[in-house]
């Protein structure tokens, strides 16, 4: 095609440029010939002048003598205006023929010349004066009849010229009217055929570009040759690759929309400028409407979302486009069939240039599922955790080969510090090795490997459990249950010396039942011994001191007896005010050991008047409060205020019972022993009362604890529980 | 396929238009509509010759004065003094004896005379004859045929009369068979040559100049007389000219030899440079007119 273009134009070009050569020389040669025409008649036309100018200047002469006669500056201008033209025919070219002519001529002008100017300067006698006149005459008359036969000559010639020239110039005429008619019909008859070789493959073409507008991709080009012919194959190729990428793109349709269902994930469009938008097919399901009757405006789509998250939604939207940020948005959305489910919108941007966002393209994903699963999963988990953690055993896992612990539960991490991911061996012990709970085919045995171990910087003693557990991973893994059992430990310890006492205690009472009644008898022998007359003072007064010492032995039994072998309670419906009231009185009463100044002691009673009656022995409850009651007096020696107060603790439906001293208080060091029998610190204590009153509360289901005050002094409480028989009722 | 065409068509029309003429105007430059100088010319050489001779000079010296020359030969010696002032003129070119005539009878004022590129600004008068004519002494002359140039030169004239008087004789006209004035001095050295004449007078500087042209004068002709020395053809004005032009001119000529156009212009006119003359230079014009005693201002100068 092109180079049918090219040599179509070529012919065209090489047409214009050779009629316009033609007509250009043609024009041009007739202009000459008529150039010349001119120029020879200019020439005629000088000849002719010459020839006047001649006579002109011959009748100057004839004139000369007459009194017609013409000045002499006026014949000169006419004699050198004959000069002036004869040099004029020699400034054109002429054939040797003529320029001799010419010479000729110019040579007779000087003569005549020289002729005239002799005959007016001259001064002689009449026939010499005539005969130059004469002369110059002659002169004057050849050279007349010279230019005059030149002329003939000339016109003749000039004749003949002009009629050639002329009919030159018609035939010259001729042939440009028929070129500058035919021409344009040349011109065009080779302009159509030349044009409609180009349209016809175009308009193929063009109807071939339509089919396939309308969307026949089966149409192809045939017969077209040249460019057109390879516009054509691409044309048919292009038909084949549109069809099948037309197949390719239903197909990944077809696949796009199968996996936005399976996804559940919508696509949507929103164009800012047209304010128009797109939803996929998906998106409608995800909605739950109707593809043929909801409009998926924004307006209609926030309808959609739950009320709460509304707001949110619109705000992220509006600081996205602001911000120019994609970011993904979780919110319910309310199904017009009423299901809430959730979703999650992701969008992105895009802005012709760098201005305002004009497309927000987005998906939205029904995550329902997902996150119901994953709060699932959450709460498993919590659970999981909540119930590891709260559990007061150490529990932990690691890396059978590089000690690196996996996991440590919240007890676990308080003992131990945090270590998860960190390299640990042997955390407690290192009884239960590898290879006690592992095969050698590093398989994990059945059976668990339990040992006890004692931290003796902290005196705290582990049952461990260790096994050998598959990891989340795959691996083999080491699980160790490190369980406190110290408090149990202790227990032990306190039952076998409790066990001990028992043993001790009957055997104490055995022997002190064996000593009381031996005791008795030396007792009655001694008192016998005493009342004997003939006793001196001082015998007696050493009998009476042995008395005496018997009397502490009797009550030291007694008081040994009673701890070893308490007496069986007796419960009865018991005001407890009442029998506080009447111990502070009694143990008031009572001499003090050391003290001469009981006066001093000031008791201040604060009973609760609400304190209900409780089944108690009030022997035993009194024995209690005389112990406790009879310390703080031999604690205040100096005086003091003794505070009783008495309290219904209705929540837990017990009696709390207060006395407290403003006394030297109880030593730290001790004040945890002073509960143990035959601890004391009075000399001649037995170091079993406040022994005996812990055990007389304990008997009552109570509790007795000692502490110091912090103003100074000490203070007892005492937990009892309110009990009644049934159907026993307060009065 | 149209847009094709469409442009195709433009190209042509474009091409086509490409032949455009352009007109430029000429204007004339008018000079200023001033009265010109008039100055004569004395016909030494034959009037046509003449005037080609002294239009380069005049075109000159008119640029340089900034007044426009017009010339005007005038065919006989003596007219220039009947007609200088009858015909307006200027000033003119006087030669040696019509100066001292117009001097004489209207006071015109000499300004400059030519130097010869020999260096001479005089020229003389001279008698001669053809070498074949056997004239050898005065003796011979008599019953010839003389040719005159101007009753009113001193070349072609006055050295005439002087030979004969020297000679004795009383009556020229009587004792030659015919004399005649030629009216130019060209025109009387050649018609000696051409046997017009057996005898004739010329000035010097002219039959120097035709025999520089035509070798046959010197050839054929033989000098048997010749004059005193006097000023060569002097340019002298109209006394009652205007100072200032007056000055101009004579400016403009003693100048010329010393400007690049004035030394060619003088080049063709066949001079080095212009000299300043006054009416003293012409002693030897007045001492000659008294030796034949000639009253130039009683003298009819117009020939007989």
């Amino acid at each position: 095609m092109k180079k049918k273009i090219i040599i179509g134009l070529g012919i065209f070009s090489l047409l214009f440029l050779l009629g316009g050569i033609y007509i250009i020389t043609t024009i041009e040669t007739a202009t000459s010939k008529l150039d010349n025409l001119v120029k020879l008649h200019q020439i005629e036309l000088l000849r002719e002048h010459l020839l006047i100018q001649i006579k002109r200047v011959q009748s100057d002469l004839h004139l000369k003598s007459t009194r017609y006669a013409r000045g002499i500056d006026t014949v000169i201008t006419h004699v050198r205006n004959l000069d002036t033209m004869i040099d004029s025919c020699f400034q054109c070219h002429h054939s040797e023929d003529v320029l001799d002519m010419l010479t000729n001529v110019r040579l007779n002008i000087q003569d005549y010349k020289y002729s005239l100017s002799r005959i007016f300067t001259i001064s002689a006698n009449t026939s010499r004066l005539e005969a130059e006149e004469d002369r110059a005459f002659k002169t004057g008359e050849q050279l007349r009849i010279k230019v005059e036969d030149m002329i003939r000559m000339a016109t003749i010639n000039l004749e003949k010229k002009t009629q050639i020239a002329l009919k030159n110039i018609s035939n010259t005429k001729t042939i440009l009217y028929i070129l500058v008619t035919i021409g344009p019909f040349l011109a065009a008859g080779l302009g159509f055929i030349f044009i409609k070789s180009l349209t016809k493959p175009i308009n193929v073409l063009l109807k071939a570009t339509r089919r396939l507008k309308s969307g026949d991709l089966d149409h192809r080009i045939n017969n077209l040759t040249d460019e057109f012919g390879e516009v054509a194959a691409s044309f048919n190729k292009m038909s084949d690759s549109l069809k099948y990428s037309m197949h390719t793109i239903k197909e990944s349709e077809e696949r796009y929309t199968d996996a936005s269902k399976a996804a559940k994930l919508g696509h949507w469009e929103r164009d800012l400028v047209n304010q128009r938008e797109f939803w996929s097919k998906e998106m409608y399901n995800i909605f739950g409407t109707d593809p043929n009757t909801f409009e998926p405006t924004f307006d209609n789509f926030i309808r959609l979302i739950h009320p709460d998250d509304r707001q949110s939604i619109v705000d992220s939207f509006n600081h996205s486009i602001l911000s120019r940020e994609s970011r993904s948005i979780e919110a319910r959305i309310i199904r017009p069939d009423g299901k809430e489910r959730i979703v999650e919108s992701k969008a992105l941007y895009k802005s012709d240039g760098n201005k305002e966002a004009t497309l927000i393209v987005g998906t939205i994903q029904d995550i329902t599922e997902r996150k119901r699963n994953e709060e699932a999963l959450l709460r498993s988990h919590i659970m999981f955790t909540t119930v590891l953690d709260s559990i007061d055993t150490i529990i932990y896992v690691s890396d059978i080969d590089t000690d690196e612990i996996l996991y440590m539960n919240y007890q676990a991490k308080d003992v131990l510090g945090d270590l998860e991911g960190k390299i640990r061996k042997h955390v407690f012990q290192n009884f239960c090795s590898n290879d006690k709970i592992i095969t050698p085919e590093r398989q994990p045995r059945p059976e668990i490997c339990i040992c006890e171990f004692h931290d003796t910087d902290h005196n705290r003693w582990y049952e461990i459990r260790v096994r050998a557990i598959e990891w989340m991973d795959g691996r083999i893994v080491r699980m160790e249950i490190a369980h406190d059992f110290t408090e149990r430990k202790k227990m032990e310890a306190n039952l076998r010396r409790a066990e001990q006492m028992r043993l001790v205690g009957e055997w104490a009472a055995g022997l002190a039942h064996e000593i009381k009644n031996s005791l008795a008898g030396i007792k009655i022998s001694v008192e016998v011994l005493s009342e004997e007359q003939g006793l001196t003072e001082e015998d007696r007064a050493t009998v009476m001191k042995a008395i005496n010492e018997i009397k502490r032995i009797e009550f030291l039994l007694k008081s040994l007896l009673n701890f070893a072998r308490p007496p069986e309670l007796h419960f009865t419906v018991t005001d407890v005010n009442t029998v506080l009231d009447h111990t502070i009185d009694f143990s008031l009463k009572q001499l003090p050991a050391t003290s001469k100044d009981t006066t001093r002691i000031t008791v201040q009673r604060d009973f609760d008047k609400n304190l209900p009656e409780t089944m108690c022995d009030a022997l035993q409850v009194k024995q209690v409060f005389m112990n406790i009651l009879l310390n703080a007096r031999d604690a205040m020696e100096e005086g003091g205020t003794l505070d009783a107060r008495t309290l219904y603790i209705k929540e837990d439906n017990t009696i709390l019972v207060e006395i407290s001293d403003t006394g030297k208080g109880i030593s730290e060091k001790i004040i945890k022993k002073i509960f143990s029998p035959f601890f004391t610190t009075k000399s001649k204590g037995t170091g079993l009362g406040l022994a005996i009153t812990k055990r007389i509360i304990t008997q009552h289901d109570g509790t007795v604890q000692a502490e110091n005050r912090p103003g100074g002094g000490a203070l007892f409480s005492i937990v009892i529980p309110v009990k009644m028989p049934p159907g026993y009722k307060a009065l | 396929m149209r847009k094709i065409l469409i442009s195709f068509c433009l190209c042509i029309v474009i091409f086509s238009g490409c032949t455009k003429t352009e007109t430029t105007l000429s204007e004339e430059v008018k000079e200023p509509a001033e009265k010109p100088l008039l100055i004569g010319l004395i016909p030494e050489h034959n009037i046509f010759d003449q005037i080609e001779r002294y239009e380069p000079l005049a075109h000159y010296i008119s640029k340089k004065i900034g007044t426009k020359i017009k010339l005007t030969v005038l065919p006989r010696y003596g007219n220039i003094v009947d007609n200088f002032v009858s015909a307006g003129m200027d000033g003119a070119f006087f030669g040696s004896c019509s100066y001292t005539l117009a001097h004489a009878k209207l006071g015109i004022e000499v300004l400059a005379r030519p130097v010869s590129d020999d260096g001479l600004s005089t020229y003389y008068g001279l008698i001669f004859v053809r070498k074949d004519s056997g004239i050898k002494t005065v003796k011979d002359v008599e019953g010839k045929i003389f040719v005159f140039v101007d009753k009113a030169t001193t070349a072609g004239y006055l050295l005439p009369l002087a030979y004969f008087k020297r000679n004795g004789i009383k009556d020229y006209k009587t004792y030659l068979k015919e004399t005649y004035f030629a009216g130019t001095h060209e025109d009387a050295i050649y018609d000696v040559l051409n046997k017009k004449a057996d005898i004739g007078a010329a000035k010097s500087t002219v039959y120097y100049r035709l025999a520089d042209r035509d070798p046959e004068i010197i050839k054929n002709l033989a000098i048997i007389e010749r004059s005193p020395d006097v000023p060569e053809n002097a340019l002298a004005v109209r006394k009652d000219l205007e100072k200032s032009i007056k000055n101009k001119l004579k400016k403009a000529l003693l100048s010329m030899h010393n400007d690049p156009d004035g030394k060619n212009v003088l080049k063709d006119f066949g001079a080095r440079q212009f000299l300043e003359t006054t009416d003293d230079d012409y002693a030897n014009v007045y001492k000659y007119a008294k030796e034949i005693d000639l009253d130039l201002a009683t003298y009819n100068y117009i020939n007989d």
